[in-house]
């Protein structure tokens, strides 16, 4: 799905203009990012255009429109107030009004696509630790069987495994099923590991959006306008400025070693 | 007296803990990490006394079960976040105040207490905005410092690292560490990103309910093979130096970026 936003105002963001290509996984930095992802998802009504597919948003077409964009909150709210992780999936596919041929399969295989077995349905929901409920959010997100992911903070308290068997998931997803994702965090790292395509915001408005590879090698631009550079970028440009070393840009630590151990 | 302010003896805990040694000694700097599921916060809260143990953890030669409660929260400041941050007062000088009133000190000693927190946190430009408007890092530097109002003995926090920029990172840990050597104010704070612990006096890693590593931050995270197994991120200037020995191209753990580039390319 793609998107294109234009001229959209919301309190106190003006002006935003931006695409999401479609089959993409793009990343949002900086601050505003999360009304940015309310305002994707239709939970909040700005002013401008928003364009799904050349489709515009109205309020008529917006209920359709949920059904088509899952959005996952940074932190898990039981917000159904059921007891067990079976009641909270059968109550998002009620309130959603899906139909699904065979529910209890559905909700097996969504579990386990996010890596919990079906023991799972009978546990209380409180007694789900912190990656397990991240899992869950995962798995009911899925059952609408969305176009378009929006993850506000994904990994924020989760451990390696879980973020690569999530991230491996995600991609997954969007390699096979064409599903958009968008995600938005602080973590500048997290976003040039994974992300193809990067939208900063700042003073309320977008500052600049592009391929993240293109826009972090740029690194002076990102500084002067007090952003975070990743570790890996930052260390190549000062390899590269205060020694004159050729290296590239990568994203994995092991190749930059071997570009290093080229050229020393 | 005795030196030692949590003493962890053979502390058994449902099927979470089986047999786990910790002792920590005063003024310290304390880091627990590990992967999801391995019992970082239900330790902190058998730490703090949250969950009851019998016989198990010390607390100044007293068992932590036998001291008052009352007595016992007089001397900690516990930051465990829930998933929304929420404040009782309209602007974060009133619920700092708040807090500070309930003390018993004199009027003078209450301002006294009030100007030192606020400038200690940084809180000056915030001091008449509503506290649940602010930014979430925001929001947890009024927690800390509702935390460590009452000059507590001991610190727990619980990831309170989560969602923050680098900037906003930095910035609350040199605070904490200030807190540490001022006031020597032992702190235990159980964190996700290994990141964070590098600068802190020791560090416990736990699997499932042990200590499976501890000591010195330097010497630990060096272990990339036990580090990536608990499926733990290395930091990366930690992780590039450790890859860069084994091709032989240096010798020790360097921590920073500008040193790194000189030594390698002179």
């Amino acid at each position: 799905m793609e998107i294109t936003v234009k001229k959209l105002a919301y309190h106190n963001l003006t002006d935003l203009n931006f695409t999401i290509p479609d089959k993409e996984i793009v990343g949002i930095i900086g601050e505003g990012k999360t009304t940015i992802l309310r305002l994707l998802n239709g939970l909040l009504q700005g002013k401008g255009t928003i364009k799904y597919n050349n489709q515009k948003l109205t309020l008529k077409n917006k209920i359709n429109l949920i059904k088509r964009v899952s959005f996952i909150n940074s932190t898990f709210i039981n917000q159904f107030l059921v007891n067990t992780v079976e009641e909270h999936m059968i109550f998002y596919m009620q309130y959603y009004k899906l139909n699904i041929k065979n529910p209890q399969k559905k909700l097996e295989d969504s579990l386990k696509i996010v890596g919990l077995n079906k023991a799972y349905l009978k546990r209380n929901i409180n007694t789900l630790s912190t990656s397990e409920k991240k899992q869950l959010q995962f798995a009911t997100a899925l059952l609408t069987n969305p176009e378009l992911l929006l993850l506000d903070e994904p990994f924020a308290n989760l451990d390696n495994k879980t973020e690569k068997r999530l991230t491996r998931l995600l991609n997954q997803l969007n390699d096979r099923f064409n599903i958009n994702v968008v995600i938005a965090s602080n973590d500048c790292n997290m976003l040039y590991k994974y992300t193809k395509k990067i939208i900063l915001v700042k003073d309320n408005t977008i500052l600049k959006e592009g391929p993240t590879k293109d826009i972090y090698s740029d690194v002076e631009y990102i500084i002067r306008n007090s952003f975070e550079v990743p570790d890996i970028v930052l260390f190549t440009y000062k390899a590269k400025t205060a020694k004159k070393v050729k290296i590239d840009y990568h994203r994995d630590i092991r190749d930059l070693i071997k570009d290093i151990y080229k050229h020393v | 007296m005795n030196n030692i302010i949590l003493n962890v003896k053979n502390l058994s805990y449902k099927k979470i803990f089986n047999d786990l040694n910790m002792r920590v000694e005063k003024g310290t700097f304390i880091a627990l990490s590990g992967a999801n599921n391995c019992g970082k916060t239900t330790l902190i809260k058998i730490l703090s006394g949250l969950v009851t143990t019998e016989h198990m953890v010390k607390f100044n030669d007293d068992y932590l079960e036998n001291i008052n409660k009352h007595i016992l929260f007089k001397k900690e400041g516990i930051v465990i976040l829930n998933d929304q941050i929420n404040f009782l007062m309209n602007t974060v000088q009133d619920e700092i105040s708040f807090v500070i009133n309930n003390l018993t000190l004199s009027e003078e000693k209450k301002q006294e207490r009030y100007k030192k927190i606020i400038e200690l946190f940084n809180l000056k430009k915030y001091e008449k905005e509503n506290p649940d408007l602010l930014k979430r890092s925001e929001k947890i530097k009024i927690l800390l410092a509702l935390a460590v109002l009452d000059n507590p003995e001991i610190l727990f926090l619980d990831d309170i690292f989560i969602m923050m920029t680098k900037a906003e990172k930095k910035e609350i840990l040199a605070i904490l560490k200030k807190i540490n050597k001022k006031e020597k104010t032992t702190i235990i704070m159980s964190v996700n990103k290994l990141d964070e612990t590098i600068d802190c006096d020791y560090l416990y890693l736990l699997n499932s309910g042990k200590i499976i590593l501890e000591g010195k931050p330097l010497t630990i995270l060096k272990d990339d093979n036990i580090i990536n197994r608990l499926g733990l991120d290395i930091p990366f200037m930690i992780d590039l130096s450790v890859k860069l020995k084994d091709y032989d191209l240096l010798e020790d753990i360097i921590l920073d970026m500008d040193r790194m580039v000189d030594t390698l390319w002179k």
